[in-house]
Order: C-alpha cells, then sequence, then structure tokens
C-alpha cells in the first residue's frame, strides 16, 4: 500500500483538490487581511458562481469555461454592492458586526436558492469532462485537471496582482497599515470595496471550474467552507501565500488522513496539524501581510 | 320547616328527558366528537437531505386530502385529519426541540417520523418523556425499537433485515454470472445509519461465505472521493454494497465512474431507489442496484398511486416516500382502531393493529402487525436496478417488473 508510486497517486490527488481550497481561502484570507471582517457568506458565492453556471449551460447551451466571462463580474459586482450597502454600515462597530450581517446574507442567499431552485441536485455532464489520465489506481479526469490549473494559475496571478502592479500595492498598504495608507492619499474605502469584491471574485472563478466534477446544490457552499476557515486560520489569516501553502497542505494531508485512517476519523490528520501548527505558531505560517 | 317532595310524576318527567336527552347527545357523550384530529410530521424541509423532506410532506398531504374526502375518521364521526408539520433541518437538537413544539405547543396526538436516524433517536426519545406515540415510518437503525420504549413504533424492518436480504440477492445474482462473484467490498457513511447496516452485512456476508476484501468508512459530506475509491478498489473486489446519503452517493458514483469501477455489481441499501438519485445520475450510473421498499411498477395499485402523485405535485414517487403515504393510512387505522385521539388510547391501538394486505397496506408487505417493541414483522423488500435511466423492481420476481440487466459488469466476461 505504501509502495512510491501509490504514494505519488495520493500526493496529485491532494494537490488537485488542494489548488482548490488554495483559490477560495486566498479569496477568503484577503477580505480578512484588508477589513479584519471573517465572512462567513464566501460559499455562498460560490454556490451562486455555479447555479449562474448550470443555467447558462442550460438555457443557453453555454461552455462552463465560457461562463467565466459572466460569473467573474456577476460575483465582484455582487461583492462590491454588498460591501457598501451592508458591511459599511457596521464595519467600525465591535468586530462581531460585520461577521453576524454575513451570516446573515449567507442565511438569506442559502434560501433563496432553496426556494428559487428547489433543493434538486443538479449536474452538468459534457462529454470532454470525462476524458481521463490514469496514474495507477487514481484517475483524473479532464474536468478535474483543469480545475487545478485554473485555480493555481488565477491564485499565482493574483498574487503577482498584489505584489507587482500599483493598484495591488495600495491594497497591501490598506491591509497592513490603514492609517498610514490614509495618510499617503489611499482611498481605503475604495481599496477595501474592491478586495471584497476580488475575494467573492476568487469564488466567481472556482465556480465554473467545479461544476464539471461537482454537483449543483443550495447548501454546496458549506462543503468547503469549514475548510476554507482552517486554511486561512493556519496561513496566517491576511496573508496571501500562507492560504495558498495552506490549500495545499490541508489538501495533502486530508488525502493522507483519508487512505491511513477509516472513516470520520480521517480528517484527524489535517486538524491536527492544524492545532499542532497554532500550539507552536499561533499567527500562522507567516504574519499577516 | 316541611320538606317539598318530588311528586311522582316530577320524578318520571325528569328521568324520561335526561333519557331522551342522552339519547339526542348520545354520539357526542359516547364517542367523544371532536372535530380534527391534530397529526405532528417532523420532516426533514431545508437543509441537504431536504430534497425527500419536501416529497414526504406532499405525499402526507396527497394522503390526507384522500382520508378526508373518504369521509375521514369514521370512528370519530368523520373528525379530519390535521396534519403540523415540523422541520428538523437534518439536525438532531432541532429535531429533539420540534418534538417538543410539536407535542406541547401544537398538542398532536401522534408524530410521524423523520430522517435521517440519528434524528429519528433523538425526537422519539422526547416523544417518549412526553408520552406521545411516535410513528417511523422512514428510519429503520438498529437501535430504534431497542430502547424499551412503548410510544415508538417503526413500520420498517429493521437495518439488519436489509443486510439479510442484500445477502439473498447477492446470491440471487451469483447464480444468474455463473458462481463469480466471490469478493464483496462495503463502502458506508459512517454516522448510525452506515455502520448498523455494515455490522449486519459483515455477518451476513459471513455466513453466506463472501470474503470482505475492503471495509471502507467515510464521513458524510466529503468533498473528495478519490482516497477512499483507490482503498475499495485496492482490494479488487467482484461486487460492492453501499450505503450512504444523496449528496455523498451522486460524488461516489461520478468518481466511481471515471475509475472505471462500474463494471461490477454495486447493492446499495438506500438512496438509489430515489427519484431524486437517478433523476440526476440515471445515465451515469446505470446498472446500479438497490434495495426499495416499493416502486410503481410492483403492482397495478402501485402505479396509481403513482400517477395521482404525478399528477398533482410532479415527480415520481419512491420507495422512501411511500413509506411515509402508507405510514398516515396507519395511523388512520389506530385512529378507527382506538375511537379515541387520545394519545395513550392510540397508543394501545397501534400497539394490537393489525392491517392485512388490501385497501390499506401498499407496501410489499406480509402485514403490519407491531411486536412488543413496537417494530413491525410483516414487512419486506424488493430490489431495483438502474435500467434506461431509472429504478426498475427486479427482485423478487413476483414483484419483478424487468429482468436483471447483467450487460454492463464487464469484469465476468471472458
Amino acid at each position: 500500500m505504501f509502495e512510491p508510486s501509490f504514494l505519488i497517486q495520493i500526493l496529485i490527488s491532494g494537490l488537485t483538490i488542494g489548488a482548490i481550497y488554495a483559490l477560495m481561502s486566498a479569496g477568503l484570507t484577503v477580505i480578512y487581511g484588508v477589513m479584519d471582517i471573517i465572512h462567513a457568506a464566501h460559499g455562498e458565492y460560490l454556490m451562486m458562481a455555479m447555479y449562474i453556471t448550470f443555467f447558462a449551460n442550460s438555457l443557453f447551451g453555454m461552455d462552463p469555461y465560457l461562463s467565466l466571462l459572466l460569473t467573474v463580474p456577476i460575483t465582484f459586482g455582487v461583492g462590491v454592492l454588498v460591501f457598501y450597502g451592508l458591511i459599511l454600515p457596521v464595519i467600525d462597530e465591535a468586530p462581531a458586526y460585520p461577521m453576524l450581517v454575513t451570516i446573515g446574507i449567507s442565511i438569506v442567499l442559502q434560501n433563496l436558492a432553496l426556494y428559487l431552485f428547489t433543493a434538486d441536485f443538479r449536474m452538468l455532464t459534457l462529454p470532454y469532462f470525462s476524458l481521463k489520465f490514469k496514474f495507477g489506481l487514481l484517475v483524473i479526469t479532464l474536468g478535474e485537471l483543469i480545475a487545478f490549473a485554473g485555480a493555481l494559475a488565477v491564485s499565482l496571478g493574483f498574487y503577482w496582482f498584489l505584489l507587482k502592479t500599483d493598484l495591488g500595492r495600495r491594497i497591501r498598504a490598506s491591509s497592513e497599515d490603514r492609517e498610514g495608507a490614509l495618510l499617503m492619499g489611499i482611498n481605503v474605502r475604495r481599496m477595501q470595496a474592491i478586495s471584497f469584491g476580488l475575494g467573492t471574485a476568487c469564488l466567481g472563478i472556482t465556480g465554473p471550474l467545479l461544476t464539471p466534477i461537482y454537483y449543483i446544490n443550495p447548501t454546496i457552499g458549506d462543503l468547503f467552507l469549514l475548510r476554507a476557515f482552517v486554511i486561512v486560520v493556519l496561513g496566517g489569516m491576511g496573508n496571501f501565500v500562507g492560504a495558498l501553502l495552506g490549500g495545499i497542505i490541508i489538501g495533502v494531508s486530508e488525502v493522507i488522513g483519508t487512505i491511513l485512517l477509516p472513516g470520520s476519523l480521517a480528517p484527524i490528520v489535517s486538524f491536527t496539524l492544524f492545532i499542532g501548527f497554532l500550539l507552536f505558531r499561533p499567527e500562522g505560517l507567516f504574519a499577516k501581510k | 320547616m316541611k320538606r317539598k317532595h318530588l311528586s311522582s310524576s316530577r320524578l318520571w318527567i325528569g328521568i324520561l328527558s335526561v333519557i331522551v336527552f342522552s339519547l339526542i347527545t348520545g354520539e357526542w357523550v359516547f364517542a367523544q366528537q371532536v372535530k380534527e384530529v391534530r397529526v405532528g410530521a417532523l420532516y426533514t424541509l431545508s437543509g441537504a437531505l431536504a430534497q425527500s423532506g419536501v416529497r414526504q410532506k406532499n405525499v402526507t398531504e396527497m394522503a390526507v386530502e384522500e382520508i378526508n374526502a373518504k369521509g375521514g375518521i369514521k370512528a370519530l364521526g368523520g373528525a379530519k385529519l390535521t396534519v403540523v408539520y415540523g422541520d428538523s433541518q437534518g439536525k438532531p437538537d432541532i429535531a429533539v426541540s420540534e418534538t417538543e413544539r410539536l407535542i406541547q405547543n401544537e398538542k398532536v396526538s401522534v408524530i410521524m417520523d423523520v430522517a435521517p436516524s440519528v434524528c429519528t433517536l433523538a425526537a422519539t426519545s422526547v416523544a417518549e418523556r412526553l408520552k406521545t406515540p411516535f410513528l417511523a415510518t422512514v428510519s429503520f437503525a438498529d437501535h430504534i425499537t431497542e430502547r424499551g420504549y412503548k410510544y415508538t413504533f417503526q413500520q420498517e424492518p429493521k437495518v439488519l433485515e436489509v443486510a439479510r436480504q442484500q445477502t439473498i440477492f447477492v446470491d440471487y445474482l451469483n447464480k444468474l454470472l455463473g458462481g463469480k462473484l466471490k469478493k464483496a467490498a462495503l463502502l458506508y457513511e459512517d454516522t448510525d445509519y452506515g455502520q448498523t447496516g455494515a455490522r449486519g452485512r459483515r455477518t451476513f456476508l459471513k455466513e453466506a461465505g463472501y470474503p470482505i476484501v475492503a471495509d471502507v468508512s467515510f464521513p458524510s459530506r466529503t468533498p473528495n472521493y478519490d482516497p477512499i475509491l483507490m482503498k475499495l478498489k485496492a482490494g479488487d473486489p467482484d461486487f460492492v454494497l453501499d450505503a450512504s446519503y444523496l449528496s455523498d452517493a451522486i460524488l461516489i458514483a461520478k468518481t466511481a465512474k471515471k475509475m472505471d469501477f462500474l463494471n461490477i455489481p454495486w447493492i446499495a441499501s438506500g438512496t438509489k431507489t430515489e427519484a431524486a438519485y437517478w433523476e440526476v445520475m440515471g445515465n451515469e450510473d446505470p446498472g446500479a442496484f438497490c434495495v426499495s421498499m416499493w416502486g410503481p411498477d410492483i403492482s397495478p395499485e402501485a402505479n396509481s398511486i403513482n400517477e395521482r402523485y404525478k399528477a398533482k405535485y410532479g415527480g415520481n414517487l419512491d420507495g422512501v416516500i411511500i413509506l411515509t403515504y402508507q405510514g398516515v393510512w396507519v395511523v388512520k387505522e389506530a385512529l378507527e382502531k382506538a375511537g379515541s385521539a387520545d394519545r395513550d388510547a392510540l397508543r394501545n391501538a397501534l400497539a394490537t393493529i393489525e392491517i392485512k394486505p388490501g385497501p390499506t397496506l401498499f407496501m410489499p408487505y406480509q402485514n403490519i402487525k407491531f411486536n412488543e417493541k413496537g417494530l413491525n414483522t410483516g414487512g419486506g423488500f424488493t430490489f431495483i436496478q438502474i435500467q434506461g435511466g431509472k429504478a426498475v423492481t427486479v427482485f423478487p420476481e413476483r414483484f419483478a417488473a424487468k429482468k436483471v440487466d447483467l450487460s454492463m459488469f464487464t469484469k465476468f466476461k471472458k
């Protein structure tokens, strides 16, 4: 069971899902980093993007990857509107207030979806999704490969954006030192709005990537949300690279846990890693950046 | 002081009036005339399992309308059934608070149940404490009726019986496949539902002589099934007995399909018989077997119930939902037997009732008769196979609509 080829297969499987976790967590960590907001409705933007992808395909025959042209602007736009409309009024109150607002948004969005689309599971199956690549017992479909590659590319692209572009620098400044940024003439509020939108747009990208490999359902956001929070804390809250690395670490450790341990004991591996990390390095992999 | 005697004529007029009065209103006095009987129905109406819960609610409404249209509860002077719904959201703690609300605030006489089994276990302990009869139609984990409760009744046979029937079905398939089914694999979600079933399956498979080469459990709502199925496939099984809820079953079948792992019989303990599964996965998972409680194709009567449901709510009925339909009629029959909406009278009626094959028995059962533990001893199952994108009854042969299709089990083709 533990010959090198099997371990490599496990690694590949963990990396594939890890990249997806990474992209989702990157969005979450940017929101926290710039605004100190715990975004409990994060998963619902994924759900939104997946439903848009599904209906674009079933009603208009749009290829899911083409739906990126729809889901990214829509999730970005909704994020910015939600920020200005619902978050901004409470942003300077006690830290719990914005989080409570996002919890409320999460409940509203999930139930709105339940009402509009029913609890029925939907699936998109296009023939080219099932082109396969075999690695021993492990099989990766084209859909999974694109999800992995896409998530990785966007995560790295986002990182480059934050590091190298002017807008990215202004966002980082607002995150690191709000007062200093204000003094430098940066419109911090606008940076926060843009960051919020970018955070939700990460899910706008993940949605079409995941649609070929999962089902679509009002509660699909919950499936990933807990892990995303764990990863954000593991990587250092607000730290972008930490979220990326954390995603990979959790993805791989989850797979290792599943192979080694039965049933519900499997997540113990990733969560023990998480707890152990926090005991010795509470600020996470990296400090806030 | 002089007492005024009651004259004989006055006495006779008095007695006569009382007799006449009670004859006129006797029905009211003796039959405890109630206008409605309140029945609690605790389903999962939101959350991941909502799809089944909503259908349960629909079929309950349909049964209640039929019963009320036919004159309601005749033993109670035509009292109508009124159902009060609760939503457990699939969570045991909410199931508890909803049960309390239905009993104490809504004052229902009896409660019909909730899935998953963890919610049923929680809710029935509340009903026991509050002395309200609880009819579990859809849950059938082993220890629902093993707690010495007086107010819990379980309509379906235990999970153990499912395991026994699955092994009988494996023997049947094995005969059809020329004895090539040798190695078994178990795949199950690891709450009460999956674990109890797995215990039973291990016992019966061992008795029947099938070694288990892979025994894999998983936490429900896992996002990535690759490593789990890799573990399963590593044992090179000839058939898989699986148990999972809807969202997991979908992902498992998708993952198994890409791994070319569906070339052997998969016999599920539930879920795949539901329309909610094969409407989405029917073409992705052809040939899958599943234990079923019922099918519209087991008899002409079954088909007509299904057509009525379809006309009203759209979509087909399936085994899980017809259990609820049957449950409403069991409540109705018990009320007729008890002649009262009182909780203890109803409880006693349920404990002694016997429903034979006929106009109120819709399941492929021998009868409905609850033993001293509250378990129905007359229950039985069928097996379906997904053919042409939908569930078709294939076993036992007296209920089968079509023969078993073996063409997709390419592992055994030489």
